[in-house]
C-alpha cells in the first residue's frame, strides 16, 4: 500500500515535469529549423518513457493522458487534444509492445526512435481524420526522418537519466 | 568510482532505424509519385471547420482573413505561393510553416481547424466559368 502511494506521488511529480516540458517545447520549436508542421523534439515523451521504465506501463499511460489533457486545457483546445491523442495512443501502444516483447533486444534509444516515429504516424493519421484529407500524409516521409534524430536524442537523454536518477525506494 | 556514461546501443536497434527509413522511403514513393500525375492550374482549397472553398490562383497577390474556433488567420496567396502571415493560435505552427508552392502541399492550423491545401487541378478555368 505504501509502495502504491509512493508510486502515485512519483507519478504526480512526473506529470508536472511532463507538463513543464510540453510547455517549454513551445519556445524551442524546431519548426524554425525545419519549417514543417508537427516537427517537435518530443521532450514530453521522455517523461513517458522514463515512467514506463521506472514504474510500469499503466502508470506511464496515466501520466501521458493526464499530461495531454492538462496541456490541451491550459495551452491548447479540444482540437489539439484529439490531435495529440492520436500520436500519443499509437506511440504508447508501440512502446508497450516493444517493452513487453523486445525489451531485452532493444536499447532505450531504439525504443525511443520507434515511439517518435509512431507518434508522427499517429498525429498525421489524426490530422487526416480531422481535416478529412489524405494529402496530410505528404510530409510523413520527412517527419519520419526527423523522428530518427529526435528519437535518438531523447533515447540518449533517457539512458543518462535512468543512470543518474536512483530508483524509487520501497 | 565513476560510472560508465557511454550511450549503449543494442544490435536490434538497427532494425528499428531500418524500419523507419523503409517507411519513410515507402511513403515518399507513394506521396511524391502522385505529384507528377497532375500539373494543371494551381488551386487553393481552404477548409474551415469542414467547410471547403476552392480558389483558383492567379499571379495577382491576394490576402484573406479566416476565422474559426475563436482564432483569426491572415493568409496571402498567388499562383507562386501560399503563406500564413499571422494567426493568433497558441502554438503558431501554421505561421512557422514554410510557404507552399508545390502540388499537394498544405498548411494546417489544428487549433483553428483551418487547412490550406494547394492542388494543381487539371480542370481549365474556362470550363469552370462555363
Amino acid at each position: 500500500m505504501e509502495s502504491r502511494a509512493k508510486r502515485i506521488c512519483y507519478s504526480a511529480c512526473l506529470v508536472a515535469v511532463a507538463l513543464m516540458c510540453s510547455y517549454l517545447e513551445h519556445f524551442i520549436s524546431l519548426t524554425l529549423l525545419i519549417p514543417l508542421p508537427g516537427v517537435k523534439l518530443g521532450v514530453a515523451n521522455l517523461v513517458t518513457l522514463f515512467a514506463a521504465k521506472r514504474l510500469n506501463c499503466e502508470y506511464a499511460a496515466g501520466i501521458l493522458f493526464i499530461r495531454i489533457g492538462l496541456s490541451a486545457l491550459l495551452f491548447g483546445s479540444v482540437t489539439t487534444f484529439f490531435f495529440s491523442l492520436g500520436g500519443a495512443v499509437f506511440s504508447y501502444l508501440v512502446m508497450v509492445v516493444l517493452l513487453k516483447f523486445f525489451c531485452g533486444y532493444l536499447s532505450e534509444v531504439g525504443i525511443s526512435v520507434a515511439c517518435a516515429a509512431s507518434h508522427q504516424i499517429g498525429q498525421i493519421a489524426a490530422a487526416c481524420i480531422l481535416f478529412a484529407n489524405a494529402a496530410m500524409f505528404r510530409y510523413l516521409p520527412i517527419l519520419l526522418l526527423v523522428s530518427l534524430i529526435t528519437g535518438t536524442l531523447v533515447g540518449m537523454v533517457l539512458q543518462m537519466l535512468l543512470r543518474r536518477i536512483p530508483p524509487m525506494q520501497r | 568510482m565513476r560510472k560508465n556514461e557511454n550511450i549503449i546501443f543494442k544490435k536490434a536497434d538497427i532494425f528499428v532505424y531500418m524500419v523507419v527509413i523503409f517507411l519513410a522511403i515507402g511513403t515518399a514513393f507513394f506521396c511524391f509519385g502522385a505529384k507528377k500525375q497532375s500539373l494543371g492550374k494551381p488551386t487553393l482549397i481552404i477548409t474551415v471547420d469542414g467547410q471547403q472553398e476552392t480558389i483558383y490562383l492567379t499571379d495577382q497577390i491576394q490576402m484573406r482573413v479566416l476565422s474559426c474556433a475563436g482564432y483569426t488567420m491572415q493568409i496571402e496567396f498567388s499562383s507562386k505561393q501560399v503563406r500564413v502571415i499571422s494567426c493568433d493560435c497558441p502554438d503558431q505552427i501554421c505561421v512557422h510553416t514554410a510557404p507552399i508552392s508545390e502540388n499537394e502541399e498544405w498548411i494546417a492550423c489544428v487549433p483553428a481547424k483551418i487547412l490550406l491545401w494547394l492542388h494543381f487541378s487539371e480542370e481549365s478555368y474556362d470550363g469552370i466559368a462555363g
